[in-house]
């Protein structure tokens, strides 16, 4: 354990290194915040005015934020993305609606973009609804609102909840892969470490004494493991207690996921170490490895419209892999449901550590 | 013998940096490898360390194969690398401590062996200090330190004395006499011929990965030379006495040179005596009187054709 321990107190007594291991996470993470999709803009063009529309718009701005246009302009104002999605409800809608016609309302918005999708979605959702409860009320006005009010306020408490889960989910999900970006950046530590270990001597020095090579790594990489469990551990909480972002039933699984996580990205930074010969290599070749393996992982943004090369190249990384495992925890799967996500992490653990140490023969050299 | 190194081979590629290096080490002994930058004492010295894998050769200790006792060997090791190994961001205390702790040593035991390096290399005062302050004397001392708190049987320096001050350099030779009384065995790597012919009992002399001759200083002397050289101070000078000093059978030479003779003759002819003899009944009196033997110096350059320093 002496390795171990002076690994610790050579860490932490070197304040850019506890900056950089619990401070630039949490710094870090914000682009998480900063990074969320603004609002979706939507125009209402209500010639019906009724109880009904009414609601609808009243829900309509829980998830929007609402524009006022003329309906001339609806094309400029989508060009020049004044708004992203337009709703024109045409006079008799609602009583077309309760009679079971499907028309009176068109929605706008550009070809080309998704951003407005979880609008359309949710009002198609809602028209659905309102179908339903017309055809249960076999198409009589009255029936219709009495029972429409107690299914909407059934059905929107519902929804609402589902899309705030959602919504938190998926900001959570954001967050978490700027944690993972800076643990990737943390890692990178480990390298200039034994790096540094080897250049100052101490390295030579210390596998003089009766220390094996493998005790040696292991020791370091159990130190820095050590670090790992404290900076998951601060930055959950910061993320739980602080940022109050939603993790549901997860956190501990998330925990669990991330500190698995953290024997990946100190494998790397073992590899790392192992294929540089000093510090300024160690730094650049980290760099520049980080930045694609967080971004084909999906750290940075998701994934889900990228080109399917993309997608196919992501599964070699092992960020693709852990985002996926907090995606499904966020989903409320349990961690023993992520057994192909969990055993991939060990496998990419492992790689990189035998890549770090298999190069050791000649200790001297 | 406490370390026998027989034929061993090391080869970096097409590169052979040992080429059968052989010899032993005696307990008790300071035993010097001299040789060139580059000769193949460092990797000589990896190697039995347990730290350089090779390609041939046995190395044993106290009859042990290293190989096969790498853990157990290596505790009875004190190796002080040529380059300076310490943590500059621990105190010279912290830096023993976890040098210490390495080689098993706890609680009292443990602090006792640090109070005992510290005084030991003069660095008592400055245990609470980091190394980054030290000067490269200081910081060779503490090196040597880290190297004997286990009181190990062999000690094995690198060129401990590189680009440190003399008074420094003086301080680490008397350290190193001073271990040896102690009972330590010691294995002295240096280019540094002076240093070498100060401190060692016996030396092997390696040059392009081989050992080209070893023994005492003496015999390694005595491998390339058969003068010896006289330098006496006189109160005056007499012409005639050097002339009937070359008439001696077994000198050579005598020349002179200001107030003092310059005599070469035959080793072990008792040449001493009588040029002591003659000056005496010249009625000269003899102010001082060297005998200046071959350097080892001398040696490396009959056998190699070059300079220790080339």
């Amino acid at each position: 354990m002496t390795i171990f321990i002076n690994t610790l107190k050579r860490i932490f007594r070197n304040k850019v290194q506890i900056f950089f291991i619990l401070l630039f996470p949490l710094a870090f993470m914000t682009l998480g915040f900063i990074g969320q999709e603004p609002a979706v803009k939507v125009a209402i063009i209500d010639k019906d005015h009724t109880k009904f529309t009414a609601d609808l718009v009243r829900n309509l701005k829980t998830k929007a934020e609402i524009r006022n246009i003329k309906e001339g302009k609806i094309n400029d104002d989508l060009k020049t993305l004044k708004v992203d999605y337009v709703v024109v409800i045409e006079k008799g809608f609602t009583d077309g609606l309760i009679h079971g016609k499907d028309e009176g309302i068109t929605s706008y918005s550009v070809k080309e973009s998704n951003f407005s999708k979880p609008v359309s979605a949710f009002l198609e959702q809602w028209l659905n609804h309102a179908k339903m409860v017309a055809e249960k009320v076999q198409h009589n006005p009255d029936s219709f609102y009495t029972e429409f009010t107690n299914y909407d306020q059934l059905g929107a408490i519902q929804l609402v909840h589902k899309l705030a889960v959602n919504e938190g989910a998926e900001r959570t999900k954001s967050v978490l892969g700027y944690l993972i970006i800076s643990m990737l950046y943390t890692s990178l530590i480990v390298g200039l470490f034994i790096i540094f270990n080897k250049n100052n001597h101490t390295l030579y020095r210390t596998l003089t004494a009766p220390v094996k090579i493998r005790t040696y790594m292991l020791q370091i990489t159990g130190s820095f493991l050590f670090v790992s469990f404290i900076q998951i551990t601060f930055v959950l909480l910061i993320i739980k207690y602080v940022y109050k972002l939603y993790l549901g039933s997860a956190g501990f699984s998330i925990f669990v996921l991330l500190l698995l996580f953290s024997l990946v990205t100190v494998a790397f930074g073992v590899a790392i170490s192992s294929i540089s010969k000093n510090i300024i290599q160690a730094c650049l070749i980290g760099i520049c490895l980080v930045a694609p393996l967080a971004m084909l992982g999906g750290a940075y943004f998701p994934l889900e419209f990228a080109p399917d090369i993309i997608k196919t190249l992501s599964n070699f990384t092992p960020v693709s892999w852990v985002i996926t495992g907090i995606e499904k925890l966020l989903q409320g799967q349990s961690l023993f449901s992520l057994g192909k996500e969990l055993l991939i992490l060990i496998l990419f653990a492992i790689i990189f550590f035998l890549l770090g140490t298999f190069r050791k023969a000649d200790i001297a050299k | 013998m406490l370390l026998e190194v027989n034929n061993l081979i090391k080869r970096y590629g097409d590169f052979l940096a040992l080429d059968h290096i052989t010899f032993a080490i005696n307990e008790g002994e300071i035993f010097g490898l001299l040789g060139p930058n580059g000769a193949g004492k460092t990797t000589t010295i990896s190697i039995i360390s347990s730290l350089t894998p090779y390609d041939g050769g046995e190395v044993k200790f106290l009859g042990k194969e290293i190989k096969r006792h790498e853990m157990e060997v290596k505790q009875e090791f004190g190796i002080v690398p040529q380059e300076i190994a310490l943590f500059e961001d621990l105190t010279a205390y912290e830096n023993l401590d976890y040098f210490g702790r390495l080689y098993g040593l706890r609680g009292s035991l443990l602090k006792e062996r640090i109070a005992e390096a510290l005084s030991f290399t003069g660095l008592t005062d400055r245990q609470r200090d980091r190394p980054k302050g030290f000067s490269g004397g200081m910081k060779r001392r503490l090196n040597i330190a880290c190297a004997i708190l286990h009181h190990p049987k062999l000690i094995i320096m690198d060129e401990p004395t590189v680009g440190i001050d003399p008074q420094s350099r003086n301080h680490i030779l008397q350290s190193i006499k001073e271990l040896n009384k102690m009972g330590s065995t010691i294995i002295y790597t240096s280019h540094y011929m002076e240093e070498v012919e100060e401190i060692c009992t016996r030396v092997a002399i390696v040059d392009h990965g081989r050992v080209i001759a070893q023994g005492t200083k003496e015999e390694l002397t005595a491998l390339v030379s058969t003068e010896e050289k006289l330098v006496i101070e006189i109160s005056s000078v007499n012409y005639s006495l050097v002339e009937q000093i070359k008439s001696i059978p077994s000198i050579r030479e005598c020349i002179i040179k200001g107030n003092s003779l310059e005599v070469v003759g035959k080793k072990g002819e008792h040449n001493v005596s009588r040029v002591i003899n003659l000056l005496a009944e010249a009625g000269i009196e003899i102010l001082s009187l060297n005998v200046e033997k071959p350097s080892l110096e001398a040696v490396f350059l009959t056998l190699t054709g070059r300079s220790l320093r080339d």
